[in-house]
C-alpha cells in the first residue's frame, strides 16, 4: 500500500473508529476522501448518540411516576 | 461483483451514514466488495458505539407493558434506535412489542434495520405481518430495503411477498438488491414460469442498463437455470435475440451471457447462434475478449461449435491472432471439457497461413492430449481433408511432433484415414516420411 503519511494516520483512526481493521479495497481512496468518510462515521455516531439522550429524556416523561425511579436506576446505574 | 452491486452497496452506504448522492461520488474509486465490507463494519460500530445505554433500555423496559414500552419506541425514540434495539431483545418480546406498533412504523424501521441482527424477529413476525410490512416499503417504492432482506427471510414468506408484487419491473428491481446471490436461484424457483417469462421479457423492453443489472443477475443463478432462461429466451424468436446480442455487444455484457449460452440446450444454442448479429467481426471480437476476460472458453467454444460455418470462419480469423497463451487457454479448455470437436471445427474455418501458431502449439501438447484431439477427428464432422492445408504451414519439426501419436496401434485407423485424405489431395509425399519414422 504507498498511502502517504496523512492517509496512514487517517486509516489507523478509521480502525479506532471501526474497531476492526478497515477493508483492503479503501487504500484507493484519496486523502480527503479517507478523512470525509471518517468524519462522516464520526458525525453518524455523535447524531445516534444525541438521538439515544433525547429519546430517553423524552421516553422517562411518560413512564409512569411509581416505575420512572427503578427505570432511571436501571438506565443510569444509580443515577 | 457487477456494476449493479456497486450500485446498490453506494445507495447502502449513502443511508447508512445520511450522505447525499454528490457526496458518495468520493467512493468512486471503491468496488462493491470493499463498499458491502464497510458497510457492515460501520453498521456493527455504530451497534456498538451506543450498546451499553442500549441495552440498559432493553433492560428498563421490562419494567414497563408492552403497550408503553412500544408506545415509548414509537413516539421517543424513533425507528433508527428503535431498529438498534431490536438486536438487544428476546425475538419474542421483540415480536411482541412490534405487535403494538402500525406497519407504516415498523416499515420506518426496516429501513434503518441492519437484518443480520433480526432473523429471529422476522421469523416471530409471522407470514402476515410481513407481507403488510412489505406492502407499505412497496408502496414506498423502497426496493432497496426489500432486496435487503431477501437474504434473511424464509422462502415461504418471500413468496407469499412476491404474489403481492404486482409489476415484473419492481420484482426484478428488487433483485438487484439482493446480497445473498447464491439465493437468487432459489428465487427463481417461486415464480412460476409465464412470470418469468414476463420477467425476462420486461428486461428486453428495457433500456441498456435494465439489460446490463438483468443479465448481471442472470449471471448468479445456477447451471439448471440459465438452461431454462436461456430456452425462454430463444423461444422468444428472432427480434428479442438480435435486439439480445446487439444490448450484449452494446454493453459488453459478453461476460454475463455466454455461461447463459454455454448453460443452453444444444437447440437453444444452435438457434442462438444462428442470429446474423453473431456473425459480425466487431461482435464476436467482444465476444473472444469477455472469454478470455472471465476465463470463459468452455462456454466460448460450444457457441463456436453452433456458429453458421461463414459465421464460424469469422470467429476462426478472431482467434487465429490471439497470443499464444489465450490459444494455450483453449486448447486446455478444450481437453479439459472435452470440447475437441468444437475447437478442431474451428481450427479447420481458420486461415491456413494463419493456423500455424495454433496448430503448432496443439501438436506440441503431451501425447495424452493428441490422443484424445485424434480421438475428436475420428468421431466427428471435422476431417482431416479440412486441416491439411494448414499443416502446409507448419515445419517438418512440428509435423514429426505427431508420429509419436501414430505410433500407438490403436492409432492406425486414424493414421489410415489421415493417409487417404492427404492422398487424394497430393500432400502424402510431403507427411509420410514426417509421420511414419
Amino acid at each position: 500500500m504507498n498511502a502517504s503519511t496523512a492517509s496512514q494516520e487517517t486509516l489507523a483512526a478509521l480502525r479506532a473508529e471501526l474497531g476492526a481493521e478497515p477493508p483492503e479495497g479503501l487504500s484507493a481512496l484519496s486523502d480527503d476522501a479517507l478523512r470525509h468518510l471518517l468524519d462522516s462515521i464520526r458525525a453518524q455516531k455523535a447524531q445516534q448518540r444525541a438521538a439515544l439522550d433525547s429519546a430517553i429524556t423524552q421516553g422517562l416523561t411518560v413512564v409512569p411516576t411509581l416505575l420512572r425511579g427503578a427505570v432511571r436506576k436501571i438506565l443510569f446505574k444509580g443515577g | 461483483m457487477s456494476q449493479v452491486d456497486l450500485i446498490a452497496e453506494k445507495i447502502k452506504l449513502g443511508r447508512l451514514l445520511s450522505l447525499s448522492p454528490a457526496a458518495l461520488e468520493q467512493y468512486d474509486a471503491l468496488d462493491a466488495a470493499t463498499l458491502r465490507a464497510l458497510r457492515e463494519q460501520i453498521s456493527d460500530s455504530l451497534f456498538d458505539d451506543s450498546r451499553g445505554m442500549l441495552e440498559r433500555v432493553a433492560s428498563a423496559s421490562r419494567l414497563l407493558p408492552n403497550a408503553l414500552v412500544a408506545s415509548v419506541g414509537e413516539r421517543s425514540f424513533g425507528p433508527m434506535l428503535c431498529a438498534r434495539i431490536t438486536g438487544l431483545l428476546s425475538p419474542e418480546r421483540a415480536a411482541a412489542l412490534a405487535a403494538h406498533m402500525p406497519d407504516e412504523f415498523l416499515a420506518d424501521v426496516a429501513m434503518q434495520l441492519d437484518p443480520r441482527s433480526a432473523r429471529g424477529v422476522i421469523a416471530q413476525l409471522g407470514k402476515e405481518r410481513v407481507v403488510a410490512v412489505a406492502k407499505v416499503l412497496l408502496a414506498r417504492g423502497e426496493h432497496v430495503t426489500l432486496g435487503r432482506f431477501v437474504d434473511f427471510l424464509d422462502l415461504d414468506i418471500i413468496a407469499a411477498v412476491v404474489e403481492v408484487i404486482l409489476h415484473e419491473a419492481v420484482l426484478l428491481d428488487i433483485a438487484f438488491y439482493i446480497e445473498a446471490k447464491p439465493r437468487i436461484s432459489e428465487l427463481a424457483g417461486l415464480l412460476p414460469e409465464p412470470r418469468l417469462r414476463a420477467l425476462i421479457l420486461h428486461a428486453g423492453d428495457g433500456d441498456g442498463d435494465t439489460w446490463v443489472a438483468s443479465l448481471a443477475l442472470m449471471s448468479h443463478l445456477n447451471d439448471d437455470w440459465r438452461r431454462r432462461i436461456g430456452d425462454i429466451v430463444v423461444s422468444e424468436g428472432e427480434v428479442f435475440l438480435t435486439r439480445l446480442v446487439d444490448a450484449a455487444h452494446a454493453h459488453d455484457l459478453w461476460d454475463a451471457m455466454l455461461p447463459i449460452v454455454g448453460s443452453m440446450t444444444d437447440a437453444a444454442r444452435l438457434t442462438l447462434a444462428a442470429m446474423p448479429a453473431l456473425g459480425r467481426v466487431e461482435v464476436l471480437e467482444s465476444v473472444v475478449r469477455a472469454a478470455h476476460r472471465g476465463r470463459l472458453w468452455p462456454d466460448f467454444l460450444p457457441l463456436v461449435a453452433a456458429l453458421h460455418v461463414d459465421a464460424r470462419r469469422v470467429a476462426a480469423s478472431v482467434v487465429e491472432v490471439l497470443p499464444e497463451a489465450m490459444l494455450l487457454d483453449i486448447i486446455d479448455t478444450a481437453h479439459a471439457h472435452r470440447l475437441w470437436p468444437a475447437l478442431l471445427g474451428l481450427v479447420a474455418q481458420m486461415t491456413p497461413s494463419e493456423a500455424r501458431t495454433a496448430l503448432r502449439l496443439l501438436v506440441q501438447q503431451e501425447l495424452e492430449v493428441l490422443h484424445a484431439l485424434l480421438e475428436a477427428v475420428d468421431g466427428t464432422l471435422v476431417s482431416w481433408g479440412e486441416l491439411l492445408p494448414h499443416v502446409d504451414h507448419l515445419h517438418d519439426d512440428d509435423v514429426t511432433l505427431l508420429a509419436r501419436v501414430f505410433e500407438d496401434p490403436a492409432r492406425a485407423s486414424a493414421l489410415s484415414a489421415l493417409r487417404a485424405a492427404a492422398e487424394q489431395d497430393g500432400r502424402w509425399e510431403r507427411l509420410e516420411p514426417l509421420l511414419t519414422r
